[in-house]
């Protein structure tokens, strides 16, 4: 939800009347002071009572995730406050942005863990690349609605693809280690989450405002082959080789990403400082441990993994 | 190509005979009408097509568009065309026509024979606007250079849904009814690659649809939220709480890059016409 539209209209007016004052101030009072800005990042590990994600709660703080964060996110000159917590939703499995603040539940951590500890990985893609590479997308997608909302950026189409995309976009820009690692991760986690489906779907589960799973493994998957193909790379490659992704949408893919492209370039792009953008670009961010810790002991399971395909429906 | 049953065929007059009630309400000046849009009826070579291109030129549905879209400021030419595909959609490409196939009108036939006998004509017109609406969103985030950060299909559903959203009650009530029936009456299951489509599920367009009108006009649509006892709302509850934002959202978005480009005066005078009406 966001900020309500009055108080947007009476920020704006406000700040419009400040901005005519001193245009009209005699130059001895324009010399006043420039009120203290209200923007930056503020954050938060918020101690867990439930004592299943104390374990979580301590590796997130130890590896300073949103400190990390933080700093990633420093170039971007957002015009209101944002504030980010880690906490405990009272065993709600979600993350959300609303009226200036991301909460991420250390519950959506955990069924992260639980759902790619289980799931067959596709050949080329990692489990710890999972971990890590779904964790970050989910953080940068609220990200996008907090983006969306305190720049006021149109979106067309589903805000839900629509903050994917930015995030993953944003993700396509670290060259091709992270690349790899969270684009994989992230379609990693939808896959899995898709096939742990497993049951007909009704009607009403397609009034979600999210796509589904299977959708968001695909815009994925699209969105990163459509980077290599803008960027002449090769990073993705495997997508194509191993049949991933269907023929019929590969063709489309060098456009989606060329049209998130210009989107970025013209809406948020402005908004950004573009000294701090070259450092923040030239930091690695990622270290290869990364999401190593949390594998189950005994390693991947054993088997051929299948593609996405078309799969009989349980009789 | 199977040939068309006499349902279809009865849904096919029905709604050419709509189409032939706006052309004579609608009596707008000839002066009114978008000088960018350039509209073509290309002959089908397959002869099943013949008596849908003969009703279409006939009741000079085209010329209808090129009058309803008048307000709109394009800053250059545009083609709309009904064309023979091979397929039921042609994709529009930059400085390319927006195409309405003949073989989608004939699939929209199809569907509506499936439809209750009294709701097969609101599904078939309700469905045509909004695919040529559809259509044209494409061309219009080109031309006008709209940033589309989602997918082109939800973002050009959600434009035509708007539009149809915009003039009065009976239309809205007609074309997002239609449009919801052909989609919930799609016979396709989705699942696993399918979702690689470009396009989302039927079920999904069903719901956007319904969601946007319910957001535009809570009392309208109310409908849309109510249930007999035992029985589900059409709209869910989870969805129907979000849909007065989406669409709120949408038209601030609308209202920052496409009315710019609206002419105010020639779009009161097309509101004030009637156009496909029960």
């Amino acid at each position: 939800m966001k900020r309500s539209i009055q108080a947007v209209a009476l920020m704006a007016a406000v700040s419009l009347a400040a901005s005519w004052v001193a245009f009209r101030c005699p130059p001895a009072m324009a010399q006043m002071p420039k009120p203290q800005s209200v923007t930056g990042i503020v954050i938060n590990y918020v101690e867990p009572t439930d004592p299943a994600h104390r374990a979580i709660y301590d590796r997130l703080r130890k590896r300073q995730v949103l400190e990390q964060y933080k700093e990633f996110m420093s170039p971007l000159q957002l015009k209101r406050a944002l504030s980010v917590a880690l906490q405990g939703c009272d065993g709600q499995v979600n993350a959300w942005y609303s009226n200036g603040k991301i909460t991420y539940c250390y519950e959506m951590v955990a069924v992260i863990e639980n759902v790619v500890a289980k799931a067959n990985p596709l050949p080329g893609f990692k489990l710890e690349d999972a971990i890590v590479g779904a964790f970050v997308q989910i953080l940068l997608h609220e990200t996008s609605h907090a983006v969306f909302d305190l720049l006021d950026v149109p979106v067309f189409g589903r805000e839900e693809d629509a903050a994917d995309a930015l995030a993953e976009f944003v993700l396509l820009q670290f060259g091709d280690k992270v690349a790899r690692r969270t684009l994989t991760g992230t379609a990693f986690l939808w896959r899995a989450l898709e096939l742990a489906e497993n049951r007909n779907r009704t009607l009403e589960d397609y009034s979600d405002e999210h796509g589904t799973h299977g959708q968001r493994f695909y815009n994925a998957l699209c969105l990163a082959y459509g980077s290599d193909l803008v960027q002449g790379t090769k990073t993705f490659s495997d997508f194509i080789e191993n049949n991933l992704l269907p023929e019929s949408r590969r063709g489309q893919c060098a456009k989606e990403y060329r049209h998130v492209q210009i989107s970025f370039e013209r809406l948020i792009l402005p908004h950004v400082d573009k000294a701090l953008m070259a450092k923040v670009r030239a930091t690695e961010w990622l270290k290869p441990e990364d999401g190593t810790d949390l594998l189950p002991p005994s390693g991947p399971p054993d088997g051929l993994p299948k593609p996405l395909s078309s799969r009989p429906r349980p009789g | 190509m199977p040939s068309m049953t006499t349902g279809a065929a009865l849904g096919l007059a029905l709604l050419y005979s709509l189409f032939d009630i706006a052309q004579a309400r609608a009596q707008a000046p000839a002066a009114i009408q978008n000088p960018q849009i350039e509209i073509a009826y290309r002959k089908p070579s397959n002869p099943a097509f013949q008596p849908i291109y003969d009703r279409l030129t006939r009741l000079k549905v085209l010329e209808q568009f090129k009058q309803f879209t008048a307000p709109l400021r394009l800053p250059r030419k545009l083609a709309v065309t009904v064309d023979q595909c091979g397929t039921t959609t042609r994709p529009y490409r930059p400085q390319g026509p927006v195409t309405v196939c003949y073989e989608l009108i004939e699939q929209i036939e199809r569907v509506a024979a499936k439809a209750e006998k009294g709701a097969q004509e609101r599904l078939i017109v309700g469905t045509f606007v909004q695919v040529v609406l559809h259509e044209t969103a494409h061309a219009v985030f080109d031309i006008l250079q709209v940033p589309v950060w989602g997918r082109d299909e939800d973002a050009a559903d959600n434009l035509a849904a708007f539009i149809m959203l915009q003039f009065g009650d009976d239309l809205a009530l007609q074309t997002i009814q239609g449009t919801a029936s052909f989609f919930l009456l799609s016979e396709k299951t989705w699942t696993g690659s399918d979702f690689a489509d470009v396009r989302s599920p039927d079920p999904q367009r069903y719901f956007n649809h319904l969601c946007m009108a319910y957001g535009s006009d809570k009392t309208t649509f109310e409908f849309l939220v109510k249930a007999d006892e035992g029985k589900e709302p059409m709209l869910p509850k989870r969805r129907a709480v979000r849909c007065a934002r989406e669409y709120e959202t949408f038209r601030k978005f609308f209202n920052m890059r496409i009315m710019p480009y609206v002419d105010p005066d020639l779009l009161t005078t097309v509101r004030s016409m009637q156009w496909v009406t029960r």
